[in-house]
């Protein structure tokens, strides 16, 4: 197998051939460090490349499979992590001046879970400084590009995890989602990236953005890998007051179960009326909900309440909880934060607290009314943005409050699949959202499967040239 | 709270922003200013449809 195509293997893929000893871990680990360098340059996904660290791990990895010390599908799988989650003993900055060299002295427990499973670490992963809003421009680390199109924005917070996992530069990456961090960069990049339920996945020794929203999730290629890094990451955490304690359930061995009978709900006001969407996401979403009908589920057009209606207390709690994380630091440094975010901290610092109450119980409304609509489904079906990336330079946003079809599920908490649904006339991937009821990512991943094994996209990967800039080329 | 709030005039917001003890340039005071109305429009729309009764989510605990 040519180097590069070990590279583009899927985790499902590497898994079999690692644990039948037909791919070394140490080759694959030393594969992929040659792309990242030859590659990276053009994408700046990575903060830290940890080389070293990764090919010990390698080594160990490779003696333990070898004296049939076989840990699981993720044992020898390379991922990367967003660079707010920390690592022992490896800078955590949060893409600010401000950590920039904060070493934390504890794994987060996804980390601590990743390596129990096997998993090697590949380095630290670009993102919008504290997972706010970006790009940033006025950093000492260099926004992240989308591998489609390096001209053009991989979306955010986590932007290194969506470019590096596109860019085949890693095959898993963990992102973090307080109102589209994981999605968005999913839907720009073309991946299938899952903010779980609330409380699904622990946040100790993640940096908090809104304690209310926050939640971590896996970014991959396939729905399969989606599952898989979401078996590892999954479960109680007692060091997490938010952390749910429920235990996670296999994701994976209902996937190839399809869809027959099961109730969708298509929700298109969202992207029709609440915040149109361009045409080409319009097309894409019709044409996905024909693929649903096609393979035996009910899809039937349905409503929510308006998108404002979730959106107002999203920004309301997101703004105040930012401030509450920052207040100390922003005001004894703030000069170190950059201009995007400063903004952001400094107007939740205005947001009083019966604004704050009556947008948490807004919330708690919002999450009933959600619940009564989805009882009648087994998931929804949405779009994910509504439009392809767009430039990088022209990606800098300064409002702080409006519509955004993914902020709906960090205030209600359900489980939501961001999957590519086809890709726009310029080459860019375009996205959906699945949408399941509390703790059933199960049912989610199931319905993502079905989708991506009748639809061609999978096929398509971004070509990255060291002499030129990205097009999309298939494979 | 009216519905018809008027904006929020930036003296106001000044006195706001002295009150938190933040210190900001000009420029940065100027762009909070246009970002405050958005969150004061959402502040006041949030609270249509909420009843006497209606505790906050913090109350409330996901099904286990």
């Amino acid at each position: 197998m040519a180097t590069d195509d070990r590279c583009l293997l899927t985790i499902a893929e590497a898994g079999r051939l690692i644990k039948s000893k037909a791919l070394s871990p140490i080759e694959l680990i030393e594969a992929i460090l040659a792309r990242i360098e030859a590659l990276d340059p053009l994408i700046n996904s990575f903060v830290a490349v940890l080389s070293d660290q990764a090919l010990a791990a390698a080594r160990v990895a490779e003696k333990e499979i070898a004296a049939g010390r076989y840990l699981g599908p993720l044992h020898g799988i390379p991922y990367g992590l967003k660079d707010i989650i920390d690592t022992k003993d490896i800078a955590t900055t949060s893409c600010s001046r401000l950590h920039a060299g904060r070493i934390p002295t504890d794994d987060a427990t996804c980390v601590a879970r990743l390596k129990e499973s096997g998993a090697i670490l590949l380095g630290k992963l670009s993102c919008q400084e504290f997972a706010s809003n970006g790009p940033c421009f006025d950093l000492p680390w260099p926004p992240a590009r989308n591998p489609w199109n390096t001209n053009h924005s991989p979306g955010g917070s986590s932007s290194g995890s969506g470019a590096a996992v596109a860019a085949g530069l890693a095959m898993a990456a963990l992102g973090t989602d307080t109102g589209g961090s994981i999605r968005n960069p999913s839907s720009f990049c073309g991946l299938a990236g899952i903010k779980p339920t609330y409380g699904r996945v622990s946040r100790k020794g993640v940096i908090a953005n809104s304690w209310t929203l926050d939640h971590v999730g896996p970014m991959t290629w396939t729905v399969e890998d989606c599952a898989l890094m979401l078996q590892a990451i999954a479960g109680y955490d007692p060091d997490d007051p938010g952390s749910a304690d429920k235990p996670a359930p296999d994701f994976t061995s209902g996937l190839e179960g399809g869809i027959k009978g099961l109730k969708v709900g298509l929700v298109r006001h969202f992207y029709e009326e609440d915040l149109p969407a361009n045409d080409e996401v319009i097309g894409a979403m019709s044409a996905a909900a024909q693929v649903f009908s096609d393979l035996g589920a009910r899809v039937e057009e349905m409503r929510l309440p308006p998108m404002v209606d979730y959106l107002d207390p999203r920004h309301i709690i997101g703004a105040a909880e930012m401030y509450a994380v920052h207040e100390q630091e922003f005001r004894e440094h703030g000069a170190n934060y950059g201009e995007m975010i400063r903004l952001r901290i400094a107007s939740g610092a205005l947001i009083s607290a019966a604004d704050y109450i009556q947008a948490q119980r807004k919330r708690l409304i919002m999450i009933k009314k959600t619940e009564k609509v989805l009882a009648n489904f087994d998931v929804l079906l949405t779009a994910n943005h509504y439009g392809p990336a767009g430039p990088l330079a022209g990606a800098l946003k300064k409002a702080q409050t409006g519509l955004s079809i993914t902020g709906v599920f960090n205030v209600t908490g359900h489980p939501a699949l961001a999957l590519c649904n086809g890709f726009s006339k310029s080459g860019l991937p375009l996205s959906m959202q699945i949408v399941g009821r509390y703790f059933d990512e199960p049912t989610v991943f199931r319905v993502g499967q079905a989708y991506e094994r009748a639809t061609p996209w999978r096929g398509q990967r971004p070509t990255l040239d060291r002499n030129s800039t990205i097009t999309r080329a298939a494979n | 709270m009216s519905e018809d709030k008027p904006k929020t005039p930036p003296e106001e917001i000044a006195i706001l922003v002295k009150r938190t003890g933040l210190n900001l340039t000009e420029e940065q005071f100027q762009a909070l200013c246009e970002s405050f109305d958005g969150f004061e429009q959402a502040a006041q729309r949030l609270r249509k449809g909420i009843e006497r009764n209606d505790e906050p989510a913090f109350a409330f605990r996901l099904p286990k």
